[in-house]
């Protein structure tokens, strides 16, 4: 959902420029780069102790109009993009035309990645930019294919105008929830504007021709289409998805700067603090083969459910002592219920739940759990075996 | 082909099953001190079942493999820990059942979003490529390989009896925990811990019913 088209006007590349002096002067490392190898939660002897949070480092004083504009993108995801990368995806049902199409898109933001690279002192990760971007333009043929990372070995390096400066100890200043660009902060947008600089397209865009808006369109879709479910999935895995993707994105925007990620896949210039650096970081195909090689046939643990019929069922309570269960028990038997008492298994320690058949579907079974609602059982909730 | 051949063949085959379990079950305890060797065991394990048993019911699993799948995590996971993790300071304040409770409501979430995972799996390949190891703490960083792309996915371990349990997982350096911990600790600020309580509630309970 990002990036769908980039700011153009120079007037607010002046403002934004304006403020990112003013960043830089007053709050530089407010996203501080800590060693989080190890989480330091626990360090302490009682393993949670008062952690401090404050998402990641990034501070939200426009939330209520960030808001308004994460709502706007979410509509428009759920109305606009989707179906129409659907009805793309409909037309290019070939995913790897479209990963070819993909490619294309990234490898013409090599001169963004080259320049970072360098900018970050990274040579090494230019060094393959660079080379990348030569094989694949020529014999990838436009970049469509991507030969120099399947045939040379070469990785990218994804570094962007953003991460320079984090690397620079800018901090993020505070979070921005664009309309149509999606969530950035303060540092990340400049840096957008600074990269579009190097970006042909954001070129085409800005002298207003309408290729470049095609083209942009064109890219997000592409996108869109080839991760169709992943924010649904996400969405409806949060509690609150604007807070679910603010942290999201300062977490991950971290793990970029400090390049965590770049280290834990094991490529780009790795920083492990010990000095170790990718003495164990194997390639992808050495891995691939050893994976292969050690593929066995495996035990499946012994079913953890214990005396589990099938069905719906409403928990009553959880309980690790068992003569809480035998009290819980009584209590039902009082109402004139009857429950059924599951040994629920985890990796290290087991419980017991009590639970009450609640029938083959699950209006019945809530219907079942509002009548012990009203006799007093408050903890009570619907499963499925 | 007789009927005796057939049950000649049959037993074969049974035996050479049971063969392989008791060989698989030795590469397991051979190389059960490593985290790394634990966590793609029990990674193998699961995507052996899906991708054995999907292609089966129109890409849909059977409930039977459900159940498997939900074993094989709660076998890996430690959602007590996550839980702990995830509450940080609210953790103390609320009473040892209502903790209890607690877990099994964020184990159930993490099991469904799980499970939706698995179920829309198509073919992403999942390779391991490092530990590290300190004390009884470990990161084993892998990567899903699909096309071509490759999300990062570091598991944080922590050792208990020899048994090496995730205790969060970073996904493109976001780490799971640590964003329900930002998402708890707003509801709770605005709902209080009760009002925590009936959205996980709510949400798994839309989820189940449309089982």
């Amino acid at each position: 959902m990002r990036k769908l088209f980039n700011i153009s006007a120079p007037r607010s590349i002046a403002f934004l420029l304006t403020l990112v002096v003013f960043n830089l002067v007053t709050v530089p490392g407010l996203m501080a780069v800590e060693d989080d190898t190890f989480d330091d939660e626990w360090a302490t002897d009682e393993f949670v102790a008062q952690i401090p949070e404050n998402n990641g480092g990034m501070v939200d004083p426009l939330e209520p109009l960030n808001r308004v504009f994460f709502t706007f993108n979410d509509r428009l995801y759920f109305w606009v993009l989707k179906p129409v990368a659907t009805g793309y995806k409909a037309v290019f049902a070939d995913e790897d035309v479209r990963t070819c199409f993909s490619n294309a898109f990234h490898n013409i933001l090599a001169p963004v990645r080259f320049v970072n690279n360098l900018l970050q002192g990274k040579i090494v990760g230019a060094g393959h930019e660079l080379a990348s971007f030569v094989i694949n333009s020529t014999l990838g043929i436009a970049g469509l294919a991507d030969p120099a990372h399947h045939e040379f070995g070469l990785v990218a390096s994804d570094e962007d105008l953003g991460q320079t400066l984090g690397s620079y100890g800018v901090g993020n200043g505070f979070y921005i929830c664009w309309p149509f660009l999606g969530p950035s902060s303060l540092r990340d947008t400049v840096g957008t504007v600074g990269d579009s600089f190097l970006d042909p397209l954001a070129h085409l865009t800005m002298s207003g021709q309408s290729v470049g808006y095609a083209l942009q369109g064109a890219k997000q879709v592409n996108k869109v289409s080839l991760h169709i479910g992943e924010y649904e999935q996400f969405k409806e895995a949060s509690f609150d998805p604007y807070v679910a993707v603010r942290n999201a994105y300062a977490q991950h925007r971290h793990s970029r700067v400090i390049d965590e990620v770049d280290a834990a896949s094991g490529y780009g210039v790795s920083k492990k603090k010990d000095g170790s650096q990718d003495k164990e970081a194997r390639s992808v195909e050495d891995v691939r083969e050893l994976s292969l090689e050690k593929t066995g046939q495996q035990a499946i643990p012994e079913v953890f459910v214990e005396n589990v019929q099938s069905g719906y069922f409403v928990l009553v309570g959880v309980f690790r002592d068992p003569s809480n269960v035998e009290q819980q028990k009584e209590r039902l038997t009082r109402v004139g219920k009857g429950g059924v008492v599951t040994r629920y298994h985890r990796a290290d320690y087991s419980f017991y739940g009590i639970e009450v058949p609640g029938g083959d579907d699950f209006l019945a079974a809530k219907q079942t759990e509002q009548d012990l609602r009203m006799a007093g059982f408050q903890e009570t909730m619907v499963v499925w075996h | 082909m007789t009927l005796q051949r057939r049950a000649e063949k049959k037993v074969a085959i049974a035996l050479l099953s049971v063969f392989f379990l008791f060989a698989g079950l030795q590469i397991v305890s051979a190389a059960a001190s490593e985290p790394i060797d634990q966590m793609k065991g029990s990674v193998d394990a699961i995507l052996r079942i899906v991708r054995d048993h999907k292609p089966e019911l129109n890409g849909e699993l059977a409930a039977s493999f459900r159940q498997q799948i939900i074993d094989l995590v709660y076998d890996r996971f430690d959602f007590r820990a996550m839980s702990q993790l995830a509450l940080a300071r609210n953790w103390k304040t609320i009473s040892a059942p209502e903790q209890d409770h607690f877990v099994f409501l964020f184990a159930k979430l993490l099991e469904n979003t799980y499970y939706d995972r698995i179920n829309s799996y198509s073919g992403e390949e999942v390779i391991f490529k490092e530990q590290q190891k300190k004390d009884d703490k470990a990161m084993v960083s892998s990567v899903v390989v699909k096309n071509n792309t490759e999300t990062p996915v570091v598991y944080k371990l922590r050792n208990k009896n020899d048994k090496w349990l995730v205790y969060d997982v970073i996904i493109e350096g976001v780490s799971l925990v640590r964003n329900y911990r930002t998402q708890f600790d707003s509801i709770i600020e605005k709902e209080k811990y009760p009002g925590l309580v009936k959205r996980l509630e709510d949400k798994i309970a839309n989820k189940e019913a449309a089982k």
